[in-house]
């Protein structure tokens, strides 16, 4: 019967020569069922609607029934991944196309969308706190260690030996020092894990404003914020000043994309007194007027609402630059890059930016700057040294680390690629997305400058990924206003999916180290509890729940870098004679020796020092008199001098 | 009328709630919820309400999160700087920024930031 209705209908539209609009809607009402029972169309529409829904609370379940009980002490080089069950990657495969179907088929179910990418991120990023059940990542620990010296001293002090450079730059830790003490905690450890679950989804908050301040097409900013999540691996997100510093520094990019914007590119007077720089005016606007996008917004502002935005703007960049180094100038590249290509109507503000930036360095940071500006300027131009000085040498990795890096590299590389391609078919179909060039160019301008303790290539990669993200949502959707085919849905379903499996492999893949047991949680409870004021601690490497509390009171050697940096061999060759020697210091109020398991995964993973060092270190001591065990469970052995040769003994 | 109390008012009862949560009124998880929404939402959106900006909700969400992390930090260094830390302190002048800003959008003649932007998302 309705079949019959729609072919009736299909015919006497023909014949009236119908739009393909009015075809189409035709097609629809006969596929609808329209003419069957009220009853049954209801519960058919209740059913649709409600499909998305059913399906993400099975994948939550599956999700929670595949983790429950996993036991995480088991996972291999290769990380988190080595412990989740088929299930939970069938879970996180089904909760990526759904979110990719939605964006195609129902852009317009914002909050539906918005609860499958906060599922993603509860799902990737929290999981592994809750399994846990302690603080992810040796710095992580290291920060909750400068909020504990701000609680302590309610103060910081920028000569500090150790660690100077958070007391140079410490906003992000004075307002968790406050947050701490207001929540009644007496350390950022009891919320310090959900970090990653927080940072990503207020950073989800921030691309919105940048990517609907770009496009009116939903699908494309629904799809760049999922590539986004997808190939965001850096880690960035963890308890840290660089996450907090980049959520603001992407509501900085927002509000100037927005708010702060030409409706439409004005003459530049001084340009029409030189007919050479006329003429290249000319040309330039002509180029910005053919090349704009019908399908880019426009917001106007007024007057006093831009002033308004500019002092907003000042006062969130004050906080970047009293939290974080590399940030601030990444703000200004982007800024003056959007200045250059006459981007943005404030003109004054990138300037002012960089003298609040210049005014902080001279004065809140000079301590800290005081020895590094020679250094600083030695470094700049070395693009080549930057780029090296990230890229370790993988002969020395075990087996599984070998695949997580090759993994990262291509993943980094397919990222490019595609963004690439994307950009390149704008530029096809005559759009020059001049804004979205100067996010993805911009950050690329501080590989002239530092190489960031040999993280610079990751940093520029961060800070250009909202971008790189929307250009390949370019590459991959439709037009918008076409017909969505199944095989671009389905080629954008499983471009997520190999994305995503990259970066399963790039963000756990470390994890089998960055994840401390309980009972490494307890043996440095047992060193920092009981270290006296004055006392030396020895390292077995830094990756250890290390410096979280009292830890300006201690002096600490790292026994990987003594190897690898100071070539000290008599630690391989002695390292009883050696390290009793530097235990017997009397400088030192009391001397301990503690090695952990993830130090040991660490270091036999990477290859920095020879396989097994650790071990025969540790070993080599318990068969020591000299050195007697002050605690050991089965993830950890702190050492002391014995007593007779301890000559802090009491 | 209803609109122009509502958001003062939430305002005053959120104040309200972190300043009785940090004193130890409620339990621990109600405590965590009350001051962590406070210091992440209240003191930006207070003065958010104030200017005179487009009424679009995600950007107004967006800053008004960032603007509070902003007031907090400034407050925050500004007592570790002057070596005046106090936690007390600090929450009494988050709630105070608040309170006043609520006063002045429930008092003032004529409210600004009602220019109506049509919903991008």
């Amino acid at each position: 019967m309705a079949l019959a209705k729609g072919r009736h209908n299909s015919n006497s539209t023909r014949r009236m020569a119908p739009s393909a609009a009015m075809v189409r809607s035709d097609l629809r009402d006969t596929w609808h069922l329209s003419d069957l029972p009220w009853e049954i169309r209801k519960i058919s529409a209740f059913v649709q609607r409600y499909i998305p829904h059913a399906v993400l609370a099975m994948i939550i379940a599956l999700w929670l029934a595949s983790v429950w009980g996993i036991d995480v002490d088991h996972m291999t080089d290769l990380g988190f991944l080595s412990v989740l069950p088929a299930t939970a990657y069938v879970a996180l495969a089904t909760l990526i196309v759904g979110a990719c179907l939605l964006i195609y088929l129902r852009p317009t179910k914002n909050l539906l969308i918005l609860l499958y990418m906060a599922t993603f991120i509860l799902i990737v990023h929290g999981t592994p706190n809750v399994l846990y059940g302690t603080l992810r990542y040796s710095w992580s620990w290291k920060h909750v260690g400068i909020v504990d010296y701000i609680q302590r001293h309610g103060s910081v002090d920028p000569y500090i030996a150790y660690l100077s450079v958070y007391h140079n730059w410490p906003g992000f830790f004075a307002i968790n020092a406050l947050l701490t003490d207001l929540l009644g905690f007496s350390s950022p450890i009891n919320y310090a894990g959900w970090s990653p679950v927080f940072f990503n989804l207020i950073d989800i908050g921030a691309l919105l404003l940048i990517f609907t301040s770009l496009t009116n097409d939903r699908r494309v900013v629904w799809f760049s914020v999922l590539i986004f999540c997808l190939t965001n691996w850096v880690g960035q997100d963890y308890f840290s000043p660089q996450a907090f510093a980049y959520f603001l520094h992407l509501v900085i990019l927002g509000i100037t994309l927005r708010w702060l914007r030409y409706t439409s590119l004005p003459e530049n007077p001084s340009f029409q007194r030189i007919p050479v720089l006329r003429r290249l005016a000319a040309l330039y606007h002509r180029l910005v007027q053919q090349s704009a996008d019908p399908d880019a917004p426009v917001f106007g502002s007024t007057r006093q609402q831009r002033m308004v935005f500019q002092v907003l703007i000042v006062a969130i960049f004050v906080v970047v630059v009293v939290s974080h180094q590399i940030t601030p100038p990444m703000t200004l590249f982007m800024l003056f890059g959007l200045l250059m290509l006459r981007q943005t109507n404030a003109r004054l503000l990138p300037f002012l930016l960089a003298a609040v930036f210049i005014i902080w360095l001279l004065t809140g940071a000079k301590p800290f700057m005081h020895g590094q500006v020679s250094e600083i300027i030695d470094q700049l131009g070395q693009i080549t040294d930057h780029l090296s000085s990230n890229l370790h040498n993988t002969a020395d990795f075990s087996p599984g680390q070998v695949l997580v890096s090759a993994m990262v590299r291509g993943l980094t590389f397919s990222v490019l690629v595609l963004a690439f391609l994307g950009g390149l078919r704008r530029l096809i179909h005559r759009k020059l997305d001049l804004p979205v060039m100067v996010g993805v160019m911009a950050p690329f301008a501080a590989l002239a400058a530092n190489s960031y303790g040999g993280e610079i290539v990751f940093r520029v990669y961060f800070f250009a990924l909202p971008f790189l993200s929307l250009y390949i949502a370019w590459l991959v959707l439709p037009k918008p206003n076409t017909i969505i085919r199944w095989y671009t849905t389905g080629g954008a379903v499983l471009l997520c999916c190999a994305v995503f499996s990259g970066f399963l492999f790039a963000y756990y893949g470390k994890d089998a180290w960055n994840y401390f047991t309980p009972n490494e949680v307890a043996g440095s409870d047992y060193v920092f509890n009981n270290a006296p004021p004055g006392a030396l601690i020895i390292e077995g490497s830094r990756n250890y729940p290390s410096e979280y509390r009292n830890y300006e009171r201690f002096t600490y050697v790292k026994i990987t870098q003594e190897i690898e940096y100071n070539n000290n061999q008599n630690l391989i060759i002695a390292p009883v004679q050696t390290l009793a020697g530097w235990m017997a210091n009397r400088k030192y109020s009391a001397a301990f020796i503690i090695i952990s398991r993830a130090q040991k995964i660490e270091v036999d993973s990477l290859g920095e020092i020879p396989r097994g060092t650790l071990e025969h270190i540790e070993q080599s001591l318990l068969q020591s008199p000299l050195f007697r065990v002050v605690y050991r469970n089965p993830d950890v052995t702190v050492f002391r001098l014995a007593d007779k040769y301890d000559v802090n003994a009491p | 009328m209803k609109q122009r109390i509502a958001w003062p008012l939430a305002i005053v009862v959120l104040c309200l709630a972190a300043a009785l949560a940090a004193q130890g009124y409620v339990g621990p998880i109600l405590r965590v919820a009350f001051i962590a929404w406070f210091m992440l939402l209240i003191p930006g959106l207070s003065v958010l309400h104030l200017l005179s900006l487009p009424a679009e909700p995600l950007p107004f969400l967006v800053m008004a999160i960032a603007l509070s992390m902003v007031i907090d930090t400034i407050l925050a260094m500004g007592m570790v700087l002057t070596q005046n830390y106090n936690p007390a302190l600090g929450l009494l002048i988050l709630i105070a920024i608040s309170l006043i800003s609520a006063c002045i959008q429930l008092f003032r003649k004529s409210k600004l930031g009602t220019k109506k932007a049509p919903p991008k998302l």
